[in-house]
C-alpha cells in the first residue's frame, strides 16, 4: 500500500567544474503522509524538479536523507512510479509495449501486469490505440500512456514532474480529473511538481510552496476541498480564494 | 533499329498531350493531384529536353560519334547487351562485389560504431586514424589490391566495403550515443542492466540512425565496386566500360553508364522502401 516519504534536512548543491558551486535547494525537511496528494509550486529554478529527482532516486541529495516507508533512499525504487514532463514513450514500442516495460525490466509478473495495463488503458481511453506506436498518437494520448506506465507497476508513490505542463488547457483539465479518478481507485502517495498553481491547488491535499535564489520551500498551504473533486469546483469561488491564497504565499515574482 | 525512334516519338506526343491536361487540373479544386502530376511532369519534360538536345546534338553532326553517339545506337546497344544476355555476366559480378562489399561494410561500420561508442579508450586510440581513411581516397589503394588479390572480385570487394563502411560507423557511433537524456533517465528509474539498457534503449535507437546510412553506403558500394573494376578485372560492368573503350564502342559506354545510374537508383531506392516497409520496432521514425 501508499507509503509516506520523510524528507529531512535536505539539500542540493551542483558544484559547476568551471563556476562557483549551485545551491539548488537550501536544506529542506518535509514529510508526506502515506496516501497523500501532494503538490510542489514554484518558479523554474526553485528546486522543484531537483528534489523530485533525490525522492526518485536519481539524484543523490548533498545533505540530508529521504526515506520512503522508512527505507532510506539510495537508488531508483521500483516501487516508486514517474511521469516525467515528456511521455518519454520510446518510439520503436508500441503503447503496450511501453507500458508494460517497466515489469519487463524489472521482471515482474507479466500476466497482474498485463491485467492492469489493459485496465487502466481502459479507463483513460487508450485500449484501441494500445497497439499503435507513440508518434501515432496526440500528445495528451501520449502522456496518458505514460500515466498508466507509472501505474501497471502498482506504485506505492508517484512523482510526477510536471506531467501536464506541454498539453493545451482542455486537455490538461481531462487529464486532471483522470488522474484524481486513477488516484482514488489505488490510492498511492503523489508528489506532483507544477508551476501551475489552479493546478495544485484543484489535485492536492496540501501544496508546498517553492521559490528560487536559492531555491527552498516557504510555505506549506492545506487544501480545504472535500472528496471526490469534480470540475464544476473549478469555478467556485472557495477555489479561487484557495488560488488566490497560495498566489500570496509565492509572493513578488523574480 | 526501328524500336526506338517510334518510342521517343510516342514520349514526344506524351508531352504534346501535356498542355491542355494542364488547365484542366488547374480547375481541379484538390491541388494535392496537380502538385502529384507537376512532380510528375516537370522532370518527364526535363528528360525530353534532354532527349531532343542529344538527338539534335548528333544529328546535325556537331560532335563526332566516338565522343557522343546518336541515342538510337546507344539503345540498340543496351539491348544487344541486356536482352542479348551478353552482359548478365557483368550485371551480376558488379553486383555480387557491391552487395558483398555492403554488407562487410555494414557488419564492420557496425560494430566499430558501438566500440568506438562504449569504449572511450579505443576511440581516442583509433579514431584519427578512421578520420584520416576517410579523407584518403580509397580507390587509390586499388591496384595495389589487385596486386595482392588479384583479378577477381576480392579487391572489388575490399575497396566497396571501404567505402560503404565509413557512413554506416559514423551513424552507428551517433546512434549510440545520441541517447535522449529523458529516456536514459526513464531506464535508470527502472534500475535497467547494461543489457536491457542496451537492448531497449541503445540498439533500437541506434537503428534510427543507422538505416538511413544505408541509402549513402549503398551507393559508395557500388561506386567501390565499379571503380576497383577499372583498375584491373576480368569481368564486372566496369570491366565492361574498359573493354567497350579498347574497341572504340562508345555506344556501348553510354549503355553501360546509364546501367549503373538505373542500378544505383534502384539499389538506393531499394533501401529507402526498406525504410518505410519494415515495421516502427526495427526502423524507428
Amino acid at each position: 500500500m501508499a507509503r509516506g516519504i520523510a524528507i529531512e534536512d535536505v539539500s542540493k548543491t551542483y558544484d559547476g567544474s568551471r563556476n562557483e558551486p549551485v545551491l539548488a535547494l537550501t536544506p529542506t525537511d518535509l514529510t508526506l503522509r502515506p496516501g497523500e496528494f501532494f503538490s510542489l509550486v514554484g518558479p523554474s529554478g526553485c528546486g522543484k524538479s531537483t528534489l523530485l529527482n533525490m525522492v526518485a532516486g536519481l539524484l543523490p541529495p548533498s545533505t540530508g536523507v529521504i526515506r520512503i516507508g522508512g527505507e532510506e533512499i539510495t537508488q531508483p525504487q521500483r516501487s516508486t512510479g514517474i511521469v516525467f514532463q515528456n511521455a518519454t514513450l520510446l518510439r520503436w514500442l508500441t503503447v503496450r509495449e511501453n507500458i508494460l516495460l517497466p515489469a519487463k525490466i524489472g521482471g515482474k509478473s507479466l500476466v497482474e501486469a498485463r491485467r492492469l495495463a489493459e485496465h487502466y488503458l481502459d479507463i483513460v481511453g487508450l485500449s484501441d490505440a494500445a497497439d499503435r506506436y507513440p508518434a501515432e498518437l496526440s500528445g495528451g494520448m501520449q502522456q496518458r500512456a505514460s500515466i498508466v506506465r507509472a501505474l501497471v507497476s502498482d506504485p506505492e508513490v508517484l512523482l510526477m514532474d510536471e506531467p501536464f505542463s506541454a498539453l493545451d488547457e482542455f486537455t490538461r483539465e481531462t487529464l486532471q480529473d483522470e488522474m484524481l479518478r486513477l488516484w482514488t481507485e489505488r490510492p498511492k502517495t503523489v508528489l506532483f511538481i507544477t508551476h501551475n498553481i489552479a493546478e495544485a491547488a484543484y489535485l492536492s491535499d496540501r501544496v508546498g510552496v517553492m521559490s528560487a535564489h536559492p531555491g527552498r520551500l516557504d510555505a506549506i498551504v492545506e487544501i480545504p476541498l472535500g472528496r471526490p473533486r469534480t470540475p464544476d469546483i473549478r469555478s467556485e469561488s472557495t477555489f479561487f480564494e484557495i488560488v488566490a491564497g497560495i498566489r500570496t504565499q509565492i509572493g513578488p515574482h523574480s | 533499329m526501328t524500336s526506338a525512334p517510334s518510342d521517343i516519338g510516342a514520349a514526344e506526343a506524351a508531352a504534346m498531350d501535356t498542355p491542355p491536361a494542364q488547365p484542366a487540373r488547374r480547375r481541379s479544386p484538390r491541388g494535392a493531384g496537380r502538385a502529384t502530376a507537376r512532380a510528375i511532369l516537370l522532370p518527364l519534360l526535363v528528360l525530353i529536353i534532354i532527349l531532343a538536345g542529344w538527338f539534335a546534338v548528333t544529328a546535325a553532326g556537331a560532335v563526332s560519334p566516338l565522343l557522343v553517339p546518336a541515342p538510337p545506337q546507344v539503345w540498340d546497344a543496351l539491348v544487344r547487351g541486356v536482352f542479348g544476355g551478353l552482359w548478365w555476366e557483368h550485371i551480376f559480378t558488379t553486383l555480387y562485389e557491391m552487395v558483398a562489399g555492403f554488407f562487410l561494410g555494414a557488419i564492420i561500420g557496425l560494430v566499430t560504431g558501438a566500440l568506438f561508442a562504449f569504449v572511450g579508450t579505443l576511440y581516442q586510440a583509433f579514431y584519427p586514424f578512421v578520420i584520416a581513411l576517410q579523407s584518403f581516397p580509397k580507390i587509390a589503394i586499388a591496384p595495389l589490391l589487385v596486386v595482392a588479390l588479384g583479378y577477381g572480385p576480392e579487391p572489388k570487394i575490399v575497396v566497396a566495403t571501404l567505402l560503404a563502411f565509413f557512413p554506416i560507423m559514423t551513424a552507428s557511433i551517433a546512434g549510440f550515443t545520441n541517447v535522449n537524456p529523458d529516456e536514459h533517465k526513464l531506464l535508470r528509474s527502472y534500475r535497467a542492466s547494461v543489457w536491457q539498457e542496451l537492448r531497449y534503449l541503445r540498439i533500437p535507437n541506434a537503428m534510427s540512425y543507422v538505416f538511413p546510412s544505408f541509402d549513402v553506403a549503398v551507393v559508395l558500394a557500388l561506386l567501390g565496386a565499379v571503380a576497383a573494376e577499372l583498375v584491373g578485372a576480368q569481368s564486372g560492368l566496369g570491366y565492361l566500360l574498359i573493354e567497350r573503350q579498347q574497341f572504340g564502342d562508345s555506344a556501348s559506354m553510354y549503355a553501360v553508364l546509364i546501367l549503373l545510374a538505373i542500378l544505383g537508383v534502384s539499389l538506393r531506392s531499394l533501401t529507402q522502401g526498406l525504410r518505410k516497409v519494415l515495421p516502427r520496432s526495427i526502423v524507428p521514425r
